[in-house]
């Protein structure tokens, strides 16, 4: 989360600069429903105005028959297109068509998490990333206030865990670092707990992958 | 999520011909319960690859090749086929593109 101060323009485009650390990141979209808060990708304005209306109606396409879309990845010959999906905001990345999209989906949830938007607020005027002239404060949201039982958060960790190691040891890992912690957790607390457990997994893909998952369903 | 054509199996595999029928599935997709489920699925393609073949045009990205959707407890891949057919793929876990593109040939 962004804390107590509304994200600019220039954090927008800080956060979207952050994308590039993992190779193959060719450029971001962020949009609130179909309106375009920044993007760095090599086209036009209009271009990409066109872009986020579309790619709304597609997310809105699946809302409408009550089916809430994490993540679209798209390929074609040239790019890939993967776009995450968190509320209201959608976070569209092209990568090149080697990268892994697992790899820059963690990051980009991560992203996404700082830069929540409520649903009524009031949607700022577009601006390309390379703009630092427009600094309108966005609002920022702050994490769920309903807590999340143990054995839910158990529950959640052990099954994303369960398919990279043996229930026996994924069951360690979560008691290990669950010990002595009962009852309800904060939201901020179970997702710190469940990371923690998540951080175990050696290989990097996996990892990011069930990261994004979790970060996903614990805020679902 | 297990309902539907997850209820029992933990994978779905169907096959699309060039003109849309389907040429191989899983046994589960014939039954009469999850008919409509997977006559869904065939037009979610559909659905999809207006959309995409729309990104394709307009951002020169090339042909669409595959496009996996992600949502709690299932992840769909559909893939284009060289031979003008398509694949789908329906999981209960999350799988990498990799891994569900493989899955799918």
């Amino acid at each position: 989360m962004m804390g107590l101060q509304s994200p600019t323009q220039e954090t927008l485009a800080r956060l979207l600069a952050d994308l590039y650390a993992q190779p193959g990141v060719c450029g971001a979209c962020l949009q609130v429903r179909d309106t375009v808060l920044i993007h760095d990708l090599p086209y036009s304005d209009d271009r990409i105005d066109s872009l986020a209306k579309r790619i709304d109606r597609l997310i809105a396409g699946y809302e409408n028959v009550g089916r809430s879309i994490w993540q679209i990845c798209a390929g074609f010959e040239k790019y890939r297109l993967l776009i995450l999906c968190r509320s209201n905001t959608r976070l569209s990345i092209l990568l090149k068509p080697e990268t892994d999209p697992a790899l820059i989906a963690g990051r980009a949830t991560r992203l996404l998490m700082e830069v929540e938007i409520p649903t009524e607020a009031a949607v700022p005027s577009a601006a390309p990333a390379q703009s630092h002239a427009a600094t309108t404060p966005l609002p920022v949201t702050t994490a769920g206030e309903n807590g999340i039982g143990r054995e839910e958060l158990e529950k959640l960790v052990t099954g994303l865990l369960s398919r990279v190691t043996g229930s026996v040891t994924a069951s360690k890992l979560i008691q290990r670092e669950l010990a002595g912690k009962n009852g309800s957790f904060p939201r901020e607390e179970a997702r710190k707990l469940g990371l923690a457990v998540l951080e175990n997994i050696p290989n990097r893909g996996k990892r990011e992958a069930l990261v994004s998952e979790f970060l996903n369903a614990l805020n679902s | 999520m297990t309902v539907g054509l997850l209820a029992s199996k933990e994978s779905v595999h169907i096959r699309l011909g060039a003109n849309k029928e389907i040429v191989s599935a899983d046994d589960v997709v014939f039954e009469d319960q999850h008919q409509e489920e997977s006559r869904t699925m065939i037009h979610e393609f559909e659905y999809l690859s207006d959309y995409l073949e729309d990104f394709a045009q307009s951002l020169s990205m090339g042909k669409p090749q595959f496009v996996t959707v992600t949502e709690l407890g299932r992840q769909t891949t559909f893939r284009y086929e060289a031979d003008g057919g398509k694949a789908i793929i329906l999981t209960r876990a999350h799988r990498g593109v990799e891994q569900a593109l493989k899955e799918a040939r």
